[in-house]
């Protein structure tokens, strides 16, 4: 099944080589692209996973020359690029994953068309992009979240940078919008964004843990506890922060327990976080006093 | 025979085996900062605890608690008294508790240029060093925060034009307090986490901050001015319980000194870098900066540090202190 979703798009690139329509038929075929990031997603081998998604994101980048405004193939680019970084190259090469968080931001801006343009200079000032945030409807949420949920990632691996810091306040601001346009956005995914956000700084530097462990709660209510990304973050920032060893070896105890497959849209994610959930709890000792 | 080879060898093993054992348990330090992972402040540690397990052929370990999970400044100086900490960075606030007299660095107006301040630390290190010794703490090395700015609504160009301003003063800093009066203004004391909504609020409309900090900190949002003068530097330093570094081999602690001074000293080089870079950031982002004053107005500000100082000798230093201070700037200015 996935090998023949992986053959469509070998066969659309063919296709153009003969008959010269290639951006027809791309847009001819609306499904396409969210098909082949689902069937990402749903892969419960994270070693296939790894091993595919490249050449996948190469494939459609080279299809994008052809329609290089495709929304929809502008969106799932960024979530391929800011997928593979968080799930496969962050904890072991943060210096390219960094990289592909920006690669991810810069396609999703350029899904959102005109209203990404101040996300493309994002340290021009926060008027022009809170007049951009306001003016985005439901249609933008998906670019919007994974560019998000990028510039997020890109600032955390940036912190040695005074730019990336003069970043937080716009990236906050898109956080913020996120959420207000849609909470329950890929099984909650902007609460456990804004619970990390609020958790992994200190109070000093605008933390919050009351408020970011209410984020996180509701996350996990969104699912009944079956999207890992919530008890995983919520282990490693929130429990972290209010050094409660108890609620972290337990929640990650009931990560590496729990059935990857009950949420089987996001296996894959389900998988990798059990995987990090193990490593965490080896590092228990290093992180609670 | 056999037997006592046997024992022979066991007698000629044993002294050696515990030798052994006795020298291969490694010292755990446990060191806590607010420095987020991955901040620069991080990343030099990270270098320092691998040098330093290097050097002392993995004798000594660190641990280290960043992002301020152990807690704030105060939190950490009580961990550290019952042992559940040994080591911490502490600036002007974990000072007042532990040695008040180290805070005449962080005097309003007292440094001309960075090499004053870089003096001024150098000289003084073995006398405070000895200071923080009767308190039960060993100083590893200073440690910078850096020179603080006024961020502002309105234009400060003169000591007179904070008399019409809301000022913060930080809660509990008798230095902040002292200088705001001096400067004919009434301050208004916050916790540093409440400040973002008084800004917010209109309840403050000047605060202080190293530019760095302010972008962290987003302060720079609220405001459009800072002032090219500094308004002070703040000092910071990197302490060990004493009583703990007592258990330290000589040579190990050396090395820990050494090292953490070099780190340091190149910390503080590239925190300078990321000052000129910050306040290039913040002029981009609409705060304009404003020139130093001359003339008389610059005497005032010099005349308020006068005030200032006078008025906390006795408080928080001796006039000794204070004395050898001045004695040190006059000789290099």
């Amino acid at each position: 099944m996935h090998q023949l979703r992986g053959a469509v798009p070998l066969f659309l690139m063919f296709s153009v080589f003969f008959s010269g329509c290639m951006q027809a038929a791309l847009r001819a075929s609306p499904s396409l692209f969210p098909n082949l990031a689902a069937s990402i997603f749903e892969e419960c081998d994270p070693e296939l996973a790894k091993a595919a998604i490249p050449s996948n994101l190469k494939l459609l980048e080279g299809l994008l020359k052809n329609d290089p405004q495709n929304r929809k193939m502008l969106t799932t680019l960024s979530m391929g690029f800011a997928g593979y970084a968080l799930l496969f190259v962050e904890p072991e090469d943060p210096e390219r994953a960094s990289a592909l968080y920006l690669r991810a931001v810069e396609y999703g801006t350029r899904a959102l068309g005109d209203k990404g343009a101040p996300l493309q200079h994002r340290d021009a000032g926060l008027e022009p992009l809170r007049e951009a945030l306001r003016s985005m409807d439901q249609s933008d949420l998906e670019p919007l979240f994974w560019t998000t949920l990028s510039w997020n990632a890109w600032i955390n691996l940036n912190l040695d940078k005074p730019s990336a810091l003069a970043q937080l306040s716009g990236s906050e601001a898109c956080l913020k919008r996120v959420l207000e346009m849609d909470d329950h956005f890929f099984y909650g995914a902007p609460h456990i964004l804004m619970g990390a956000s609020l958790a992994a700084r200190p109070p000093l530097l605008g933390g919050n843990p009351e408020k970011a462990k209410s984020h996180f709660e509701q996350a996990m209510q969104q699912t009944d506890g079956k999207f890992f990304l919530a008890q995983v973050y919520f282990a490693k920032y929130y429990a972290v922060r209010v050094q409660d060893k108890e609620l972290f070896v337990r929640t990650l105890a009931e990560v590496v327990r729990g059935n990857p497959r009950e949420l089987p849209d996001v296996c894959l994610i389900n998988r990798v976080m059990q995987r990090r959930a193990q490593e965490l709890e080896k590092q228990a000792e290093n992180l609670f006093l | 025979m056999i037997k006592s080879i046997r024992v022979l060898v066991l007698l000629f093993l044993l002294p050696g085996l515990c030798a052994v054992s006795f020298g291969a348990e490694p010292l755990t330090i446990k060191f806590a900062t607010v420095a987020p992972e991955g901040s620069t402040w991080m990343n030099t540690m990270k270098e320092l605890e691998k040098t330093i397990h290097e050097r002392t052929q993995g004798q000594i370990v660190f641990r280290v608690y960043a992002g301020g999970v152990a807690g704030d400044e105060l939190d950490a100086l009580r961990k550290i008294r019952i042992g559940q900490l040994q080591s911490a960075a502490f600036s002007g606030v974990g000072f007042g508790q532990i040695l008040p007299a180290v805070r005449v660095l962080d005097l309003p107006f007292l440094f001309r240029n960075d090499k004053e301040i870089d003096m001024l630390l150098r000289e003084m290190e073995g006398f405070f060093a000895e200071q923080f010794r009767q308190k039960n703490f060993e100083l590893l090395s200073w440690a910078e925060v850096g020179n603080v700015h006024l961020f502002s609504q309105e234009p400060i160009r003169k000591v007179s034009d904070l008399a019409k301003l809301k000022v913060w003063a930080w809660s509990g800093d008798p230095i902040a307090k002292e200088t705001f009066s001096a400067m004919g203004t009434n301050p208004i004391p916050l916790a540093i986490t409440d400040v973002t909504t008084a800004l917010n609020t209109g309840m403050i409309d000047t605060v202080y901050a190293p530019p760095l900090g302010a972008i962290a900190l987003q302060w720079n949002l609220y405001v459009k001015y800072m002032t090219s003068l500094p308004l002070a530097h703040s000092t910071g330093a990197v302490l060990i319980s004493r009583s703990f570094a007592q258990k330290i081999p000589p040579e190990y602690l050396k090395i820990m000194k050494d090292e953490f001074h070099r780190s340091m000293d190149r910390l503080t080089l590239e925190l300078r870098k990321q000052t000129e870079e910050s306040l290039a950031l913040l002029e981009k982002g609409g705060i304009n900066i404003l020139p130093m004053p001359q003339g008389a107005d610059l005497q005032e500000f010099y005349k308020v540090h006068r005030q200032v100082a006078q008025a906390l000798t006795g408080k928080l230093y001796s006039k000794d202190i204070l004395d050898k201070v001045y004695d040190l700037l006059k000789k290099n200015r």
